[in-house]
């Protein structure tokens, strides 16, 4: 097991690496940073100095030797735009990210499990009919268009809610809700196969045969095995949540990573963007080890085989 | 008996709510408060290291004092300076208002002022305006409240440069990082600056100037244009600008606010790359587009009406140099035709239109119209939509803009010696070379008699017009909405600024 996690970190390094070297080259591909940082007037002597300053005027494979040499002492260098240490300016940003992640990966995995049971267990029902269609539409609708929609009837004519910026409880009501609708959609449609799958299985059989009460064959024994492929599903999702949500954040002026990331390609902001997409693989990948590691807890089958 | 108890009881009643609502006016004018929802992020509090007015700039004209400020009405109204003068064609003496210190009580004096326009052209520190006080020679300081600047050439805008530039205080400066804390000198204090979220200001009660208007201003960042409006509309935000036109009448029509729009100070043309076929020394292809386009027609559908065609020049009324004798040429596809065939094309030809994206607006919509008006003319348009960056690169950096592109320009001293220069011959942004153009606006620069140059302007944007080196379009509107809670004085050039409000 041990041996098995060591290859899955080494793995990630790996990865991370080859994320690193690809922005790298993406950012400097997209433009000059000077141009846009200096006023209309700046001559071209002024925008010289000015790549100068930025370490953009080296040959390519010295400004990437350099930075891997920055990033391994752990200093992803100035912002051009905050003046600050880069990692700073994206770090900062955490916590209003795992902030939005958390509820609304709690959100989408509460009602996504209860949706997904009922959905399984009432099959051929309305009821089934009912959460599958609102998991349908839930994980087809553009969170874009959600969260206007929600702005605009919490916010704008009930006033119940903040139209945005991130404070107190309320702040984040509306952007998790919007966050963990196709979270919430996927955990359901996903559980409730698996769990018509599990219902057909042997054992099952057998539980019914033995006279368990319908609590203890569903819960028990179903549904213990038919959450592994969910749980899997979560980590996923997970990873996707806690790197940052750009639509959300942008809509509900959310400061959290993604946007933080996105304004700095715009202003080409390269040690922001290069900090930023750090950070994101780093916790993406992150995510995607814990799955691993909880995939092996739940179900000793797959410790036994590795 | 009970008739008139009754009518006492009312009478009393309807003093008392009387009474009750002029106090809860008064508190509600005294202790209101500022909210302006912003569309980008505020990332540096530097005075010296951004140029950007309607974000930055204007944040930080709360906290520091200027030499000079441009009041709602663009006059250039006195600050830490209480009058300028020209004194000969190199010097520009400023007498300073005494006595003006820093929140950490610092003087605010001649010699601060000194230090500020060194740290700006300090060759180690770099700042990123020091383009602007590049002829700056020497600052002399006379005494505490007497300062001389010498510059190498004349330099007739320098008094309007100074109102984008704010005074840091010197020694507070050395141990802080202005790009993230301030000590201020304005008529704000910073509070709270949270990175891409707000920013907090509050009335700074040592201020030398009159007692700003609220007690305390918020900033928000926030960049969705629904976001924005449904923040004024919740009753969240008071001041929102820079959403599609056809919000206009939404927000109208909610009661909660007015929203309109005002023509700006930022020229947008549709340039044509003459340094290279087809426009290059082909003067009738210019004329040619330029009558095949309809301005009041795209104000009229897309701005809602709002927006002021340019006159055949880049300047609008707003600034120094406008020449008011100048007309835009008529739509007239039909002589568009005609000089398309003496231009060399009877049946027509291929022409790009570059686009760049998330910067002025509605660009994408605009290059649809044109292409279409210029299909009208046998004119096949390829429009190419480029991210904003890569576009400035191809456009500044490489000196290969397509044959068109659709784009603004504005210059925030307001002085033609500023916008002009953008199309002298030898200027990176320019494509056009015409020396007698060059010429001009080169004489005007070297004096600063005010009369002199006016007419040296009238002749050059005489001459633009009459060899056009792209289309004049219009000047962007600018879209804005204000609560009902306060009264905004309207500008055209891009400062949001508490003491431009006052609560209603």
């Amino acid at each position: 097991m041990s041996g098995y996690f060591a290859g899955r970190l080494l793995e990630s390094l790996v990865a991370i690496l080859g994320v690193l070297t690809i922005v790298f080259i993406a950012a400097r591909l997209t433009g000059d940073p000077a141009v846009l940082l200096l006023p209309i007037s700046a001559t071209d002597a002024d925008i010289a100095r000015m790549r100068q300053e930025l370490g953009l005027d080296r040959p390519l494979l010295e400004q990437y030797l350099a930075f891997l040499a920055d990033v391994l002492r752990g200093d992803f260098g100035v912002s051009f735009e905050h003046h600050r240490p880069a990692m700073q300016v994206v770090l900062e940003r955490l916590p209003a990210t795992f902030e939005l992640a958390g509820v609304a990966l709690l959100i989408g995995a509460a009602v996504g499990i209860a949706a997904g049971l009922v959905a399984a267990l009432a099959r051929g029902t309305v009821l089934e009919l009912i959460a599958m269609g609102v998991a349908l539409i839930g994980q087809a609708t553009p969170i874009f268009w959600l969260g206007i929609v929600l702005i605009l009837v919490f916010a704008v004519e009930l006033q119940w809610l903040p139209a945005g910026g991130r404070g107190g409880l309320d702040h984040i009501i509306l952007p998790a809700i919007t966050l963990a609708t196709f979270t919430t959609a996927s955990i359901a449609r996903l559980l409730r196969s698996s769990m018509i799958e599990v219902l057909k299985e042997d054992y099952i059989r057998t539980a019914w045969a033995k006279g368990l009460v319908p609590r203890i064959v569903y819960l028990r024994h179903a549904a213990r095995n038919a959450l592994i492929p969910v749980i899997t599903m979560i980590g996923i999702l997970a990873g996707e949540l806690f790197s940052g949500a750009v639509v959300t954040e942008t809509i509900f002026s959310w400061p959290g990573v993604g946007r933080v990331v996105v304004q700095a390609i715009e202003t080409k902001d390269f040690a922001v963007v290069q900090a930023g997409v750090t950070v994101i693989s780093v916790i993406f990948i992150g995510f995607n080890l814990l799955v691993d590691l909880l995939y092996g807890l739940v179900d000793p089958r797959i410790r036994i085989a590795s | 008996m009970g008739a008139f108890q009754n009518r006492l009881t009312a009478g009393t009643c309807l003093v008392g709510a009387l009474m009750l609502s002029t106090a809860a006016m008064t508190i509600t004018a005294a202790a209101q408060d500022l909210t302006v929802a912003l569309p980008t992020s505020v990332n540096t509090l530097d005075p010296h290291n951004t140029a950007t007015v309607g974000t930055d700039l204007s944040v930080i004209s709360h906290l520091y004092t200027p030499l000079v400020i441009r009041g709602p009405d663009l006059a250039l109204q006195p600050a830490l300076a209480t009058s300028w003068e020209a004194v000969d064609d190199l010097t520009w003496r400023f007498e300073l208002r005494p006595g003006v210190t820093f929140v950490n009580g610092e003087p605010l004096d001649a010699e601060a002022v000194r230090w500020n326009i060194e740290r700006v052209l300090d060759p180690d520190f770099n700042a990123r305006v020091q383009s602007w006080f590049r002829p700056i020679e020497e600052v002399r300081v006379i005494d505490d409240t007497t300062l001389e600047i010498v510059t190498n050439a004349p330099y007739p805008a320098l008094a309007d440069q100074m109102s984008s530039f704010f005074l840091l205080p010197p020694q507070w400066t050395e141990a802080h990082n202005p790009a993230a804390e301030a000590s201020s000198s304005g008529p704000y204090e910073l509070v709270e600056f949270v990175s891409g979220d707000r920013i907090v200001l509050q009335a700074n009660d040592d201020y030398w100037g009159e007692a700003p208007p609220f007690q305390t201003v918020e900033f928000r960042m926030m960049p969705e244009d629904s976001s924005r409006i449904a923040a004024l509309l919740a009753d969240e935000a008071d001041f929102v600008q820079y959403f599609p036109p056809s919000e206009i009448d939404r927000i109208n029509e909610s009661g909660r606010a007015e929203a309109s729009a005002i023509s700006g100070i930022r020229f947008m043309l549709v340039k044509f790359n003459n340094l290279r076929p087809p426009f290059q020394d082909n003067p009738d292809l210019r004329m040619a587009i330029n009558y095949a386009i309809d301005r009041q027609g795209i104000i009229d559908s897309l701005f809602n009406g709002l927006g002021d065609i340019a006159n055949c020049q880049a300047l609008s009324p707003a600034y120094f140099g406008y020449n008011a004798e100048l007309e835009p040429a008529p739509y007239d596809p039909q002589r568009a035709r005609e000089l398309l065939a003496s231009a060399g094309y009877p049946d027509g030809l291929e022409l790009d239109l570059e686009v760049p994206l998330g910067r002025y607006v509605q660009a994408q919509e605009i290059a649809q119209v044109i292409a279409a008006m210029l299909a009208e003319i046998g004119v096949d348009v390829n429009i190419i939509e480029m991210e904003f960056g890569a576009w400035l690169d191809k456009y500044r950096n490489a000196g290969d803009l397509g044959d068109m592109s659709y784009l603004g320009q504005a210059w925030p001293t307001l002085d033609a010696d500023g916008l002009l220069t953008l199309f002298e011959p030898g200027n990176a942004y320019a494509y056009y070379e015409n020396e007698q153009f060059g010429e001009l606006i080169r004489e005007a620069r070297s004096i600063t008699d005010r009369d002199r140059r006016q007419d040296l302007y009238r002749e050059a944007t005489q001459v633009m017009c009459e060899d056009p080196p792209h289309v004049p379009m219009f000047f962007q509107p600018t879209t804005y909405a204000v609560s009902n809670d306060i009264e905004w004085q309207v500008r055209p050039d891009d400062w949001v600024r508490a003491f431009d409000m006052a609560p209603r």
